[in-house]
């Protein structure tokens, strides 16, 4: 009875391995589609992201371009003006000059002043200068100090007191910054209000280009000899 | 206990089973073909849509930097003016922009009555303050309090704390900590 069993058990699954084999194959096939799929997706999502930032980038770049353009901004005089502000490099004798030139614009007479090296920051350059002058002399200075001097100089920490009578000191910081790797660079937005803000700051520093451009221009009429060993 | 009969039904019940089982693993495998035809073109048209998009996005690209091309040395100055104006904006950010928050700590006290007179005014760049202010005797400092109080100078920071107080014979002194609200245009 046993085999008789067994003997319908294997008739019926002879009739049914088609069936049967056909399932486990869809089923494998079923699920391998499935998981490349979403392999595939992510894949795809991913590069579709990428391709979107990288439009974007392109669209903001053709974008600022044009407004460059619409706005007519002279961006030669621009950079020159910033990098007169902040150089490449630090100048120590530009800061020299700053504060020269501060001193005769505002009529602070800036007396001393001394390097502080605490800030470890190579784009920065900490000075503590003492100076003298009148309250009204003094106030021009802090009116003028940040870019009258042809470099962009700040103070993060300013104070005053009416029992001062004619010296104060203030803490001064001078910038520099050369390029940085194009690829690190983020790409702003900009927008008109943008224009709006670089030319009231080429209003205000205008005059570094006037003024170097004074200096730059030499007298060479001063007297000269034909015979340069001659006594007259 | 030997068995000498067979339950017909009970293997009868079993055949039946087994038949069923069989006859469900046919129809499983018409579902899971309508199923893979229907995966199958699901996954094809999703490719498709996305090839599609891909194409277009890279086109795209091409296209921008072809036109962009046209304009590399602008691009490039571009980018050398906004490296520059970035670090100056950041910068600048570093002033405590004295003047601009002392007239507007000098305006606010002329309204006071009596006004009184500044001692010390000190700033940073995160706009927190600390300025003491003389008074010369104690009926205005009550006044005074009363003055500060009120919205039009309070709201100039966004806080402000009695900190300190000194008194002589002739004067007092009221040292005041705080931080200013930052102003939109400073310079």
């Amino acid at each position: 009875m046993k085999n008789k069993i067994f003997v319908y058990y294997y008739i019926l699954i002879k009739e049914n391995i088609l069936y049967i084999l056909t399932n486990i194959i869809l089923t494998i096939v079923i699920i391998f589609i499935l998981i490349s799929f979403f392999e595939k997706s992510l894949e795809n999502n991913n590069k579709i992201e990428q391709l979107k930032n990288e439009v974007n980038l392109l669209n903001l770049k053709k974008n600022n371009l044009r407004l460059f353009a619409k706005n007519s901004f002279d961006i030669e005089k621009a950079i020159k003006i910033l990098n007169y502000l902040i150089p490449n490099e630090e100048d120590y004798f530009s800061i020299l000059y700053a504060l020269e030139n501060l001193s005769k614009k505002t009529g602070f007479q800036i007396t001393s002043y001394a390097v502080n090296l605490s800030d470890k920051n190579p784009n920065r350059l900490r000075l503590s200068i003492n100076g003298v002058g009148s309250i009204d002399t003094f106030f021009n200075f802090l009116k003028e100090y940040n870019f009258s001097g042809k470099r962009l100089i700040t103070s993060d920490n300013l104070s005053i007191n009416a029992k001062q009578k004619s010296g104060y000191k203030i803490d001064l910081i001078f910038y520099n910054k050369g390029l940085t790797d194009q690829k690190n660079l983020s790409t702003p937005a900009i927008d008109d209000s943008f224009f709006k803000k670089i030319n009231e700051l080429l209003a205000k520093s205008d005059f570094i280009l006037k003024e170097s451009s004074e200096e730059a221009i030499l007298d060479n009429n001063y007297p000269r000899k034909e015979n340069p060993f001659s006594i007259e | 206990m030997n068995k000498k009969r067979i339950n017909l039904l009970q293997s009868r019940y079993d055949y039946q089973k087994i038949e069923k089982i069989f006859f469900y693993i046919r129809y499983l495998t018409f579902f899971l073909i309508f199923i893979f035809i229907i995966i199958f073109i699901l996954v094809n048209l999703t490719n498709i849509s996305y090839k599609k998009e891909i194409d277009g996005l890279y086109s795209k690209k091409i296209e921008l930097i072809k036109e962009l091309n046209n304009y590399i040395n602008e691009e490039a100055k571009i980018n050398i003016f906004q490296n520059k104006y970035q670090a100056f904006s950041e910068f600048l950010n570093e002033d405590a922009r004295f003047l601009p928050y002392y007239y507007l700590l000098t305006s606010s006290l002329k309204s006071a009555t009596p006004e009184p007179t500044l001692v010390s005014f000190k700033i940073n760049k995160e706009k927190y303050t600390e300025f003491t202010l003389s008074f010369s005797n104690f009926e205005q400092i009550i006044n005074f309090f009363n003055f500060i109080e009120d919205e039009n100078f309070l709201d100039k920071f966004e806080n402000i704390n009695l900190d300190g107080f000194s008194s002589t014979e002739s004067k007092t002194e009221l040292t005041f900590k705080g931080k200013f609200i930052s102003l939109k245009n400073e310079k």
